[in-house]
């Protein structure tokens, strides 16, 4: 009998675990505290998700009524930049001037990385220095005389 | 490459420096600013949908009149009980010439009009998405009222409810003054 009821509880869990998704998604796609972090509160300008304000809570009540009326991700978002602009949105989005919000930080990146690259070059290559003189041939009487020497030793 | 990665790098400061620069310069030139600082700026035109109805109504119709410019919300508490005041204000000051323009702001249109049912607000209103807004300013936070006088200059600034003996010492000489 336990065993069955351990069976039971895991089955639970399971299922538990796979209905958490379809809850947080049951907007249409998309979940309302999902939502609330790509957006600002314009009067607090602190993220939606973070703000008690009075304008945050009449947003969220407007989310809440969208959610259940079956809007799509994007129509909530068009909605809401069409009554207060794009000041709502917590993220720029990626078109047009908009877009070097986006680009600007990898290009700065990238650019950084050449520059790094470029001093590292120049250092490495001022350490190694000019090469040195090669050194001067032996003697062949010389390494003769090494030689004997050497088989005197064997 | 060390000359062109300096210029680069000195280039990229510069342009940092000048949004910077632009940035601050924006802050400062909203009307909120100026009048803050002491100063009696010219108001900028204010053209917008009206709320109720259809439309427009801009401040530059308004030209030769005293005008309380009123920027408010449905949700601002405050705003509730500085609807019946303005009204007030209209029923008695306006054969001498004064006006009020609220402007529905930072809310859903549908939620001003249902605020300007229940306050019953007889005055002129308009709704705008945030451009006029962050032109004129509002400090920190609704409501906020302008008010600009006659020759179109703002001379005051109310940050924060509006009372009606701050509002009638305000608006006593200007209505003394020429018409």
């Amino acid at each position: 009998v336990i065993r069955l009821r351990l069976v039971f509880a895991a089955l639970a869990a399971a299922a538990g675990l796979l209905a958490a998704p379809a809850v947080a998604l049951a907007c249409n796609g998309w979940s309302e505290p999902d939502m609330e972090t790509q957006l600002m509160c314009i009067v607090c300008h602190e993220r939606l998700d973070q703000s008690s304000s009075a304008f945050s809570t009449r947003v969220r009540h407007h989310l809440d009524g969208w959610c259940r009326a079956g809007w799509s991700a994007d129509r909530v978002r068009q909605t809401l930049v069409s009554q207060f602009g794009e000041e709502i949105l917590a993220a720029p989005p990626k078109r047009g001037f908009d877009l070097l919000a986006w680009l600007v930080p990898g290009a700065v990146l990238a650019g950084g990385v050449v520059v790094a690259g470029g001093l590292a070059s120049v250092w490495s290559r001022r350490r190694r220095g000019p090469p040195g003189p090669r050194p001067a041939p032996i003697d062949p009487s010389l390494d003769a005389r090494i030689d004997a020497d050497l088989a005197g030793f064997e | 490459v060390r000359l062109t990665l300096q210029a680069g790098a000195v280039l990229l400061l510069a342009v940092m420096i000048g949004l910077f620069a632009r940035s601050l310069a924006q802050d400062r030139t909203t009307v909120y600013a100026l009048v803050k600082d002491g100063q009696t700026p010219t108001a900028p035109e204010l053209s917008l949908p009206r709320l109720v109805g259809s439309g427009t109504a801009s401040l530059s119709s308004l030209r030769g009149r005293i005008v309380l410019v009123n920027f408010w919300a449905s949700w601002c508490d405050a705003c509730k009980t500085e609807a019946p005041l303005f009204n007030q204000v209209l029923a008695r000051y306006g054969a001498q010439g004064v006006r009020v323009l609220g402007v529905d702001t930072s809310d859903f249109a549908a939620d001003g009009r249902g605020f300007a049912r229940t306050y019953d607000q007889r005055y002129a209103l308009v709704h705008d998405s945030g451009g006029v807004t962050r032109r004129w300013g509002i400090g920190t936070g609704l409501p906020v009222t302008y008010v600009v006088d006659r020759r179109g200059k703002v001379v005051h600034l109310f940050d924060g409810v509006v009372t009606g003996n701050a509002l009638a010492s305000v608006l006593r000489p200007l209505l003394r003054g020429p018409a």
